[in-house]
């Protein structure tokens, strides 16, 4: 070992790679390295300070401006001389000089628009890569937990990508399909919530079904809905797909494994437990996606509550007795009956043609706006109130003993509403043009009179089955209750459970990952 | 950069390992215990390349192990900032791309990759050139520019840029 060697070990030990060929260094390129180790750290608050001077010299923010035009602006915008120096002799290699070039170079790259920090990677600016950790860190920003477990962007910075997003979703013609996994595209269970014998039966029926799978390792077993394979590939082409459950992450990976074995569905746009910016919601602020470009799929309406119109109500798909309970279905799970929904039958396949069509409708005119107007936007929103609009067009509904007579405002009844959304006209009485009366009793006025003129008389679940399967149901399923019905029955035959929208939620959430969301319970 | 770095550390020994071989096992549990890992001074330690000395042991009391003085030259990676490395694309996303070089994690935000390379997910995710000619998609060889680094106790992550002469995609692995 040289000296020079011994002697660097003595202050900071330091030695170059090419130093081992005995052809010597320059010891200022040791100083430097040392230089850098020590106290890079250090640099970052001034760098910041003076990104601020130039931020502030610079009136057009342009994105687009080369790291050296930049350089140059920021050299005679701020009088330091140093600065100036630094363009000029870019060889400098002294401990002072090296800082101040990375100082510059720091400034150059930021200086459109840094600070504000667009978005923050293990505390780094994901721009001009200053370390923030001695900031506060910024409150508004968004967490992107499932593309990186510590990237988080600011809301400026998530609203431009949005933006870009709707661009490139309006350019590649797929829109964004954001699907819920538990009750809507399958149903698991934990193996300890099955009795000894439905698991015998299991394990028999395993072997048959290609749906339903066991998860030895999760001690879970998971039924796929039927149709679901068929479902997602309808979808594939006119939509980019994530999915987006309140399980956790290692749940939610297995699942999209069975959904998608290709991996070419989802890739790794999948959103679980923990990516959500708030417990119990699901909000697309996570997803990326511009609110108009985006679709949702779920069985549960309370976990999406500021983005109802986005949504696509599903059936919830109840396979496994656990789940029965949890929701407290009047009807046994699938399993105990010892039946399963039909592949070209259910809600899925409803859905997806509703996909298709609001696809459709989204798309002539994206391109007939883009001819007109700078500002095309495409609205799914709308295009997917148009559909429902179509369910029940050109049926008139009068409502009987659904609510009192003398409520204020009828019009704001759940199943007024749901009436109205699916195109039917409401009406408050009965005449010529009614096609339907929506009944909670066999015994009114309405429903004899509709008896008397050939008119269809329907419980509420007519309405909501309509709503779920997207077209007509068939009136003859549906028979008005007797009054002398007891109160489960009842609440089946109007179809859905008196539980609030809240209490859904949670009970959604406590579902989520075949029940292993439990423990989390809104209460704690 | 990979560079040799002499670095002095202590470790302890069980009485069992006291005896002919004792070097070797001093030697071996240094690089038991160093080699892939990580430390904020000298980033990643590579290999041990060389022992320069190892000190008298110091029993200590009533656990009967012995603690030596190692001095020892280690080969290590660390990226600094304005290096340019090359590294391969694990992760495309709308946010940019994670790429890696060797054991270090690199992130290259879409601020960073030059404008002309747009996001698409048409078959599979990937940064676009507009000639479509290029594209930075998982698998590929890139070569950038690290603009920030942050080292942890056991990780170190870097944020880097494309957006610079000579930067871009080098190769495409199959």
């Amino acid at each position: 070992m040289s000296e020079r060697d011994l002697n660097a070990l003595d202050a900071a030990p330091a030695s170059p790679l090419h130093s081992e060929d005995g052809s010597g260094v320059d010891p200022s390129l040791a100083d430097e390295l040392d230089a850098l180790l020590d106290g890079e750290n250090g640099t970052e608050a001034s760098a910041s300070e003076a990104t601020a001077g130039q931020q502030s010299a610079q009136a057009e923010p342009e994105q687009g401006s080369h790291a050296a035009a930049a350089g140059a602006d920021a050299g005679t915008a701020t009088s330091e001389p140093t600065s100036r120096k630094r363009t000029a002799d870019e060889e400098a290699t002294g401990h002072e000089s090296s800082l101040k070039r990375l100082k510059g170079d720091d400034g150059a790259e930021s200086a459109p628009i840094c600070p504000p920090h667009p978005g923050l990677m293990h505390g780094m600016c994901i721009r001009c890569g200053t370390l923030v950790t001695q900031e506060p860190q910024q409150e508004d920003g968004l967490a992107l937990r499932y593309i990186h477990d510590r990237l988080q962007l600011s809301q400026s910075e998530a609203a431009r990508l949005r933006q870009r997003e709707l661009k490139r979703v309006i350019a590649s013609r797929r829109l964004l399909l954001v699907l819920d996994l538990d009750h809507t595209l399958l149903n698991s269970t934990r193996e300890v919530e099955l009795s000894p014998e439905l698991r015998e039966t299991l394990s028999g029926m395993a072997t048959d079904q290609e749906d339903l799978h066991h998860l030895p390792h999760m001690g879970m077993w998971t039924k796929l809905r039927p149709g679901s394979a068929a479902f997602l590939q309808k979808c594939a082409p006119l939509f980019e797909m994530c999915i987006y459950t309140h399980g956790d992450r290692e749940y939610a990976v297995a699942m999209a494994q069975l959904l998608d074995p290709g991996g070419s569905y989802f890739g790794n746009h999948i959103i679980s437990q923990g990516d959500s910016t708030h417990i119990h919601v699901k909000d697309l602020d996570v997803v990326l996606g511009d609110d108009t470009a985006v679709l949702i799929v779920d069985d549960t309406p309370g976990v999406w509550p500021n983005h109802a119109r986005n949504l696509i109500q599903a059936e919830r798909y109840i396979y496994f007795p656990a789940d029965a309970v949890r929701w407290e279905t009047v009807q046994r799970a699938l399993l105990e009956r010892g039946c399963d929904e039909s592949a070209d039958d259910n809600c899925l396949h409803g859905i997806g043609e509703v996909l298709v069509k609001v696809h459709a409708r989204a798309f002539p005119c994206v391109e007939h706006q883009a001819n007109g107007s700078a500002s095309a936007r495409v609205d799914v929103r709308e295009h997917l109130s148009a559909v429902a609009h179509t369910v029940l067009a050109g049926c008139t509904i009068v409502f009987s003993r659904i609510f009192p007579m003398d409520l204020a405002f009828p019009e704001q009844h759940r199943l007024w509403q749901l009436a109205v959304q699916l195109g039917a006209v409401v009406s408050k009485v009965t005449d010529a043009s009614t096609t339907h009366v929506v009944a909670g009793g066999d015994r009114t006025d309405k429903v004899l009179w509709a008896k008397r003129h050939r008119v269809h008389a329907v419980s509420p679940a007519w309405l909501h089955a309509s709503g779920l399967h997207w077209r007509k149901a068939d009136e003859a399923k549906f028979p008005v209750a007797g009054d002398a019905l007891s109160s489960p029955q009842r609440r089946a035959a109007e179809g859905v459970g008196d539980r609030s929208i809240e209490e859904d939620a949670a009970i959604a959430a406590a579902a989520a990952g075949g029940g292993g969301g439990a423990p989390q319970a809104p209460h704690a | 950069m990979f560079y040799f770095q002499d670095i002095i550390k202590e470790v302890e020994l069980h009485p069992k390992y006291f005896g002919r071989k004792l070097t070797r096992h001093i030697e071996e549990q240094i690089q038991k215990e160093v080699e892939g890992s990580c430390s904020g001074k000298y980033g990643y330690i590579v290999v041990v390349y060389a022992f320069n000395s190892i000190s008298q042991g110091r029993i200590r009391e009533g656990g009967g192990c012995a603690t030596f003085t190692v001095n020892f030259k280690a080969c290590c990676m660390r990226p600094f900032k304005n290096e340019v490395l090359q590294a391969t694309v694990d992760v495309v996303n709308k946010v940019g791309f994670f790429c890696t070089a060797g054991p270090l994690k690199i992130f290259v935000s879409n601020y960073l990759i030059p404008e002309e390379f747009e996001f698409q997910m048409a078959e599979e995710a990937a940064f676009v050139s507009s000639d479509d000619e290029v594209r930075i998609k998982i698998g590929c060889q890139v070569r950038v520019r690290v603009v920030g680094v942050r080292i942890e106790a056991n990780d170190c992550t870097c944020v880097a840029s494309m957006k610079d002469d000579y930067l871009g995609v080098v190769a495409i692995m199959d």
